[in-house]
């Protein structure tokens, strides 16, 4: 119940005062534990002009345990995994490190610092990551030619 | 003049401003007003045993000379100070013609003699400085001021409040009392409902003083110690222990501020619970702890009594817990010795074997134990050497075998791991390191996923296989996760096959021996038996003429290795024995069935075999390592 009160609480805050670039909306109007986020790319960034959509499910035991964040927009990072979860597993979010009062504002916040600046050394697609490293033209611009496919 | 009385509307006019003055009930111009001490700055306090401060009450300056004697210092910082309270008495000629008469008394005397009498004074300046009005107000209004400031005592010469140690107590528990009244009126946002709640149902962490309410901290304990998650007890604040600053780089980040079962208690978590998240945590560290011994009676394990983790007491408030900071040292120091072999560590354990401390007392049925041998205790002048656990319990034997097929072990410390969900890049539970949960690698925390985009390697691209957790679940190509204590259940594999030739081929002598139609009767004989037969044998070789050069020799070879064919104790009697027992009492699923021989059968097979090659002198042929022995040590951790 608590849960609950406290999810509304986020949504309702996240409504009036969203994180730039992002319009948050429940991917079905009577489960509040499954939120889906669209996400501008952000400038300067090869994944500017693009939107991303992001689905959030709120395990039933938020906020003792991290929310799960998937892109359902095929996007070219090195932290973010190249197949059909598109699963994000980085900092905040693992299960050891999340902490109760981190808020979905926060998660989002940390999503789009890191879609503008990926980090490679914590990548899930260490081969993405290598060439972010090695060759970041090349990372721009395949990074620039997915979103220009998929995320348009 | 008579009826209106300056007195009279002074002390009106204060109780006003202060509805706490008290009048007093016999002399009107009498009263009373409690002046609270919470000295903006807090104010530092020391405290010293009373042989120090004999000098110090003597010495008018309040700075006391102690001389080298041997004592205790203890500095605490007190926020709030028990009040002082303020007698005044206004007498006739007040205010024209004489300054009014207060006396100022502290409780529990914390302020020095000295200083209240100069603050008495004070009020016979100020009344001449302000031309002798009313000066009640401007004088309570300078306590107070002067209280804001601590009375600058922190001014002195050792430029803290000195104190004997009789005080110490109750100025601590007048000062906790009233931060936690201050802080029980004050409105707090808790981080994780969002909700605002008055302080009383909030509670604030001592150590960092995060503050969360009481329901959201019960609930998320409440359910991480039922979970077994220890190691999230702790606090929940996202930057508790972060702002560690590094010093010279060397201190990484900092752990958040684990948690003392006081604070669970306080906030209101089950005394059951709490006991439950001691008693995990001390066992925990128990295990951690490779020097800890348990107890050999198999009906109780216990571990051994040990002066560095004392039993849990009935209070748990008194329990007193490693703090965060003592386990950073000790993994430092642990971290150290596994660099070095040559540890201190090392050097301590075997230093046990040789004196009195090889008594090991267990903790839950108390029998007294050696810690080398395993057996009841001996004394301390009694040589002993190690031996291996003689056997598994039909649980034990359970939980290895689970624990071989379902898990993988940690890389570092070994620990058994089973995965629920997620990708294969493990972190330990119990050592924080980083290993692959397909292959049991150890990887590099800094980049654990080249493991796994290596091309040609084993794990190439299998980050996320078995993603749902291994549970159940078989994999379709036969590379998939089958329980990777992989060495060991390869090592297992080939001691099982080598018994099994080992075993055809005594059974094969067997027959020979059999069909050689001598010895039939005496197949299940005692080892003593057998060597007096041995020797019945020798003379009928002897009598067989055509082998008399080879007697002697036979003979000789046959005393030089008398102890093997005939071992003091049973072989194979470790863990692995048991393992390996109990498999094959599990029937033929991994071998096709063959005939069970126990040890003496395989023995007396096995000296059959000798036999028959010396009669046809090839006994330089015999190995006595064809018999089982004990090197394959299993041990379950």
């Amino acid at each position: 119940m608590a849960a609950n009160k406290r999810i509304m609480k986020e949504l309702g805050e996240i409504n009036t005062n969203p994180p730039p670039g992002c319009a948050i909306r429940l991917a079905k109007e009577d489960d509040i534990n499954l939120w889906d986020v669209t996400m501008d790319g952000p400038q300067d960034s090869p994944y500017t002009g693009g939107k991303f959509h992001i689905q959030i499910v709120l395990p039933k035991e938020y906020p003792f345990k991290p929310p799960v964040l998937t892109f359902r927009t095929k996007i070219y990072h090195p932290n973010v995994t190249n197949d059909d979860k598109g699963a994000m597993c980085l900092g905040m979010l693992r299960a050891d490190e999340w902490k109760p009062p981190n808020k979905i504002v926060d998660v989002l916040k940390l999503v789009r610092a890191v879609l503008a600046a990926p980090q490679p050394d914590d990548a899930v697609e260490a081969g993405i990551a290598n060439e972010f490293k090695t060759d970041r033209k090349a990372f721009d611009k395949t990074a620039q030619d997915w979103v220009k496919k998929y995320a348009k | 003049m008579a009826d209106y009385d300056e007195r009279e509307e002074e002390l009106k006019t204060l109780s006003s401003i202060f509805p706490e003055l008290s009048p007093d009930s016999e002399d009107f111009y009498c009263a009373t007003l409690e002046i609270p001490v919470s000295p903006a700055k807090p104010l530092l306090v020391r405290f010293l045993p009373v042989q120090g401060l004999a000098n110090l009450s003597l010495d008018l300056n309040g700075t006391p000379t102690v001389n080298a004697a041997a004592y205790i210092e203890r500095d605490v910082e007190l926020a709030h100070l028990p009040p002082l309270t303020l007698h005044m008495n206004l007498p006739e000629k007040y205010p024209e013609e004489a300054p009014p008469d207060v006396r100022l008394e502290a409780e529990e005397d914390w302020l020095p003699k000295e200083k209240l009498s100069e603050l008495e004074q004070q009020v016979r300046s100020l009344w001449d400085d302000y031309g002798r009005c009313q000066i009640l107000f401007s004088y309570i209004d300078y306590l107070r001021q002067g209280a804001e400031q601590g009375f600058d005592l922190d001014q002195s010469a050792d430029g803290c409040l000195v104190l004997p140690m009789s005080a110490e107590q109750s100025l601590l528990a007048y000062d906790s009392e009233t931060k936690q009244a201050v802080f029980n009126e004050t409105t707090q946002d808790c981080g994780i409902c969002l909700e605002p709640k008055k302080g009383v149902a909030c509670y604030q962490l001592p150590k960092c003083g995060h503050v969360f309410c009481k329901s959201c901290l019960q609930d998320f304990y409440n359910n991480a110690i039922s979970e077994g998650d220890v190691a999230n007890i702790r606090c929940l604040s996202p930057d508790c222990g972060k702002s560690g600053p590094a010093v010279n780089g060397k201190i990484k980040r900092r752990k958040a501020n684990s948690l003392h079962p006081r604070d669970l208690l306080a906030m209101g978590v089950d005394d059951q619970k709490v006991r439950r998240y001691v008693d995990m945590k001390r066992k925990k560290k128990l295990e951690a702890n490779k020097n800890t011994v348990y107890c050999p009676r198999t009906w109780c394990v216990g571990p051994a009594k040990s002066p560095k983790y004392p039993p849990i007491p009935v209070d748990l408030g008194t329990y007193a817990m490693h703090t965060s900071s003592d386990d950073e040292s000790d993994e430092e120091s642990t971290a150290k010795h596994n660099k070095n072999p040559q540890s201190p560590k090392a050097a301590e354990s075997e230093a046990a074997l040789d004196s009195a401390d090889r008594l090991a007392v267990c903790e839950k049925c108390s029998f007294a134990f050696c810690r080398v041998c395993f057996r009841g205790w001996h004394g301390q002048y009694a040589r002993c050497f190690p031996r291996n656990p003689n056997e598994l319990s039909a649980e034990e034997k359970a939980s290895y075998d689970y624990i071989l097929a379902n898990t993988s072990p940690c890389p570092t410390c070994n620990s058994p791991t089973q995965k629920a969900m997620g990708c294969n890049h493990m972190k330990c539970f119990n050592c924080n390191a980083h290993f692959c949960y397909l292959c049991g690698a150890w990887l590099d925390g800094d980049n654990p996923y080249q493991h796994y985009n290596k091309s040609g390697t084993d794990c190439y691209q299998r980050l996320w296989e078995l993603e749902e957790g291994d549970d159940g679940q078989a994999p379709e190509d036969g590379r998939g996760f089958a329980g990777n204590r992989r060495w060991e259940v390869m090592a297992i594999e080939a001691a099982r096959e080598a018994e099994a030739q080992e075993a055809a081929a005594a059974a094969q002598a067997e027959e020979d021996a059999r069909t050689d139609g001598a010895l039939q009767a005496q197949e299940r004989e005692q080892a003593q038996a057998v060597q007096a037969h041995v020797f019945a044998r020798m003379a009928r070789i002897e009598l067989g003429g055509n082998a008399m050069a080879e007697a002697p020799q036979a003979r000789q070879a046959g005393n030089a290795r008398q102890r093997n064919p005939f071992p003091a104790q049973p072989r194979a009697a470790g863990a692995a024995m048991a393992v390996r027992n109990h498999e094959r009492q599990q029937g033929g699923q991994h071998l096709p069935a063959r005939p069970a021989l126990n040890n003496d059968e395989r023995r007396q097979a096995e000296l059959q075999r000798f036999l028959d090659m010396a009669e046809r002198d090839e006994e330089e042929g015999w190995d006595s390592d064809e018999f089982p022995d004990d090197e394959d040590d299993f041990r379950i951790r």
